[in-house]
């Protein structure tokens, strides 16, 4: 194999294999960017077991090849290099690749090719066209609710379906919080299975650092999310989850009817909330709310950091008195919203409390309270 | 004015109570401590005369006191007469920290203006706790220093008094062995032989900096323990930390059916107790001895406080599960801490967590269960409802 390319045409891709190939594994076949030269190409590949990524640039190819070579190595020799061109050849004994440019030259030791497994190639039949950055968008409205924790199932994926007449609904979960972002894409809805498509968390860092400028088709089978851009120059393929999501409409629909709705001004409750997060302890995370038609009393005690009292000037109707959320949540939920103001649907003092905003539409972003009082009471029953 | 605390400690507590219920006991060796396996709790003076030491095994204290009276123990009588001595306390000052069930801290700081001098205030104190249990000794310290006054109580045990004035702090303490001085355990005392240091004045001879380099936080410890700085307030009520039950087996076993069976005894009880006291705790702890003594310890915590008996048994029992038994267990033991009340979010699903918590509904039910049987425990006695997997051992 022998081949010649340029540094700035091919670094993002090995930064990007690089990315998704385990930082720790004794695979040697795992730790591999392989590197494929043929017709006029090079295509950059990279594992981990369940990811896939290939990319394929344009190369000046003298002869072509397959090789696998120890992938961070490789991409930090090639990003400390000079721009221009770089040399990759095999040397006789098919043992180690030579990396030149100009009086550089390193040598690096190359995997049996026979180690190779073919990447699952894209379906390009019944693919459709995405907006990259609208998927992006998507992700980062949901992903901070999702579960870390990958022994969660079900709740430690990003969770996308189908609801009739083109609509999609995509949510992320962890048991305490909830997010949910509607949309319409006629052809997506139509190729998304019934039962939806579950893609666990743990990938999802990986297709927000692919996704680029560049917009990208998307496909689903039975086993596997595959992504390329409309250039066909880069391709990711996740695993689907095979869990049952939970019934999210049992705690969505808590929010309809006529139930407490506080109006706040998003902003100043972030701000606020952050200066009364310094007042929060490991054992009390909380802000308590007293409301009023007009106020909300912002506080938070702790045992030896002192006592935060704000008040903020809100609309308010409804019942509930008292309520207590973890402050640092709310700000992190408040600070994925665009509105200038947000409204808070309380369902009650340990319900569901659900906050919209009127400058986004089909976002919701549902938050459990925190529960205040922990006491038991035992009382005699005659029995 | 310097503050002034008081260390109040009961003479051999149990085996004192013992022999003020049944006076044919006065006089003899009493050892609380039974069954050929099991560990002496305490003992009367009488038997200390044979050697005969608390956390002693049994067998051993048979070996030196033959002619001993070995009892169980009553502990409700114990946690009585406690309640009795720590309401005396309370007639002195408001400000009372129980340290166990037979010693308490005193803040006296100020107080002579009510009791006279600090050394009449401490014999007054014996006197009440003598009259209000009916015979009850204590031994009474008295220093500027919290530590420095149980060391004090300690000086002339049984019985005892002991002042130690703020003038005297600096030479007493130089004189002590440095193993007296809290936090300084048996590994660190075998440390600090090897430099040399035997009394705390041996501490002195070297900066802190020196101790903190060896031995980090604890070394700078020392070194403010050893110049006689103790912050620590007396304390007031300070709630209970943990609850556990635990049982050494007459004869050692690896059968796990045997070791869930007595998990679940101890679960049973530990759950009963904290019900009682309205507590509820996050940390459940496994602890296991081995036949060669070796013992560890495995805990896990749950996102939310419990207090149900079932869902401490299966914590306990994932814990075991999870434990290679290599060799015979001769004592097993369940516990329950993190009670601290804080908030914790609720649960948009219910979910099960992934560490062992049950779904809300599920430790719902097995609240209600708990206190139905407590209930019907408390009117009809311990033994008036047993669940269904005690009634046969395995």
């Amino acid at each position: 194999m022998k081949l010649t390319i340029i540094k700035e045409q091919i670094i993002e891709g090995l930064q990007k294999a690089a990315g998704i190939i385990p930082a720790k594994t004794g695979a040697a076949y795992l730790r591999s960017i392989w590197i494929k030269a043929e017709n006029g190409m090079v295509s950059i590949m990279a594992t981990d077991a369940n990811i896939e990524f290939t990319g394929t640039y344009p190369a000046t190819v003298q002869e072509e090849g397959l090789v696998g070579v120890q992938g961070r190595a490789f991409v930090d020799l090639v990003r400390q290099l000079p721009a221009g061109e770089i040399t990759l050849t095999m040397d006789e004994q098919g043992s180690s690749l030579l990396l030149s440019q100009g009086r550089r030259k390193y040598k690096l030791p190359v995997n049996d090719q026979s180690w190779f497994m073919p990447f699952a190639a894209f379906p390009a039949e019944n693919a459709v066209p995405w907006s990259a950055d609208f998927l992006q968008d998507v992700l980062d409205k949901v992903t901070f609710c999702i579960s870390d924790d990958d022994a969660m199932d079900a709740i430690a994926c990003f969770y996308m379906k189908p609801c009739g007449n083109g609509r999609i609904e995509a949510c992320g979960l962890n048991g305490h919080q909830f997010a949910l972002v509607g949309f319409t894409h006629d052809d997506l809805a139509a190729m998304l299975p019934e039962e939806g498509v579950l893609i666990q968390k743990k990938y999802l860092a990986d297709l927000k650092k692919w996704l680029g400028v560049e917009d990208i088709e998307l496909t689903i089978t039975d086993k596997r999310l595959h992504l390329r851009t409309v250039s066909g120059s880069e391709m990711l393929s996740l695993p689907r989850a095979g869990h049952q999501y939970p019934d999210y409409n049992a705690f969505l629909s808590k929010l309809e009817g006529d139930i407490a709705s506080l109006t706040i001004h998003r902003k100043d409750t972030i701000e606020a909330l952050g200066r009364i997060s310094i007042f929060n302890t490991e054992s009390d995370r909380c802000t308590y709310m007293e409301l009023s038609s007009t106020e909300a009393m912002l506080s938070a005690q702790g045992q030896d950091v002192g006592s935060a009292n704000e008040s903020l000037e809100v609309r308010y109707t409804g019942e509930i008195q008292r309520i207590a959320f973890p402050t640092r949540n709310l700000m992190d939920i408040m600070g994925h919203f665009a509105s200038e103001s947000l409204t808070m649907l309380l369902s009650g003092t340990e319900g569901p409390a659900g906050i919209r905003g009127a400058a986004d539409p089909d976002y919701t972003v549902i938050i459990m309270p925190m529960k205040i009082a922990e006491n038991m009471y035992y009382s005699e029953e005659d029995v | 004015m310097p503050p002034c605390i008081v260390h109040i400690d009961m003479d051999a507590f149990y085996a004192s109570v013992e022999q003020l219920d049944n006076p044919s006991l006065r006089g003899v060796p009493v050892i609380i401590g039974h069954g050929a396996r099991g560990v002496v709790s305490t003992c009367s003076y009488e038997a200390r005369r044979f050697g005969v030491h608390s956390a002693m095994p049994v067998a051993q204290a048979h070996a030196l006191c033959p002619q001993g009276v070995f009892l169980a123990g009553r502990r409700e009588r114990y946690v009585e007469l406690s309640a009795v001595v720590m309401n005396t306390l309370r007639e002195f000052s408001p400000t009372v920290e129980p340290a166990s069930i037979d010693e308490a801290y005193l803040d006296a700081s100020g107080l002579e203006r009510l009791f006279g001098p600090i050394a009449a205030m401490a014999q007054a104190i014996k006197d009440a706790v003598r009259r209000n249990t009916g015979g009850l000794t204590c031994s009474v310290g008295a220093a500027p220093i919290k530590f420095l006054a149980k060391i004090a109580s300690d000086m002339r045990k049984p019985d005892g008094l002991y002042i130690v004035q703020p003038h005297e702090v600096s030479a007493l303490l130089h004189s002590l062995p440095v193993g007296r001085l809290p936090g300084v355990g048996k590994h660190m005392q075998a440390d600090l032989a090897l430099l040399r240091v035997q009394c705390v004045a041996d501490v002195l001879a070297r900066p802190s900096l020196f101790w903190e380099q060896r031995y980090g936080k604890a070394g700078l410890l020392l070194y403010e323990r050893a110049q006689g700085i103790d912050p620590r307030p007396v304390l007031p009520s300070v709630a209970p930390k943990s609850e556990s039950a635990e049982c050494t087996f007459a004869e050692d076993t690896k059968d796990r059916a045997v070791l869930r069976h007595w998990l679940y005894v101890h679960a049973e009880r530990v759950g009963a107790s904290l019900r009682r006291h309205g507590l509820r705790g996050r940390v459940i702890t496994l602890k296991i001895k081995f036949d060669n003594f070796q013992q560890i310890s495995r805990s896990r915590t749950l996102p939310q406080p419990t207090a149900a008996t079932q869902s401490i048994f299966d914590i306990a029992c994932a814990l075991l599960a999870e434990l290679p038994l290599e060799r015979k267990v001769r004592l097993i033991g369940v516990g329950l801490s993190g009670f601290e009340d804080r908030p914790v979010q609720l649960s948009l699903l219910g979910c099960p967590s992934p560490k062992g918590l049950v779904p809300p509904e599920v430790e719902e039910k097995r609240q209600r269960l708990d206190a139905t049987l407590d209930t019907l425990r408390a009117r009809f006695g311990a033994s008036a409802v047993v669940r269904g997997r005690l009634f046969e051992k395995p």
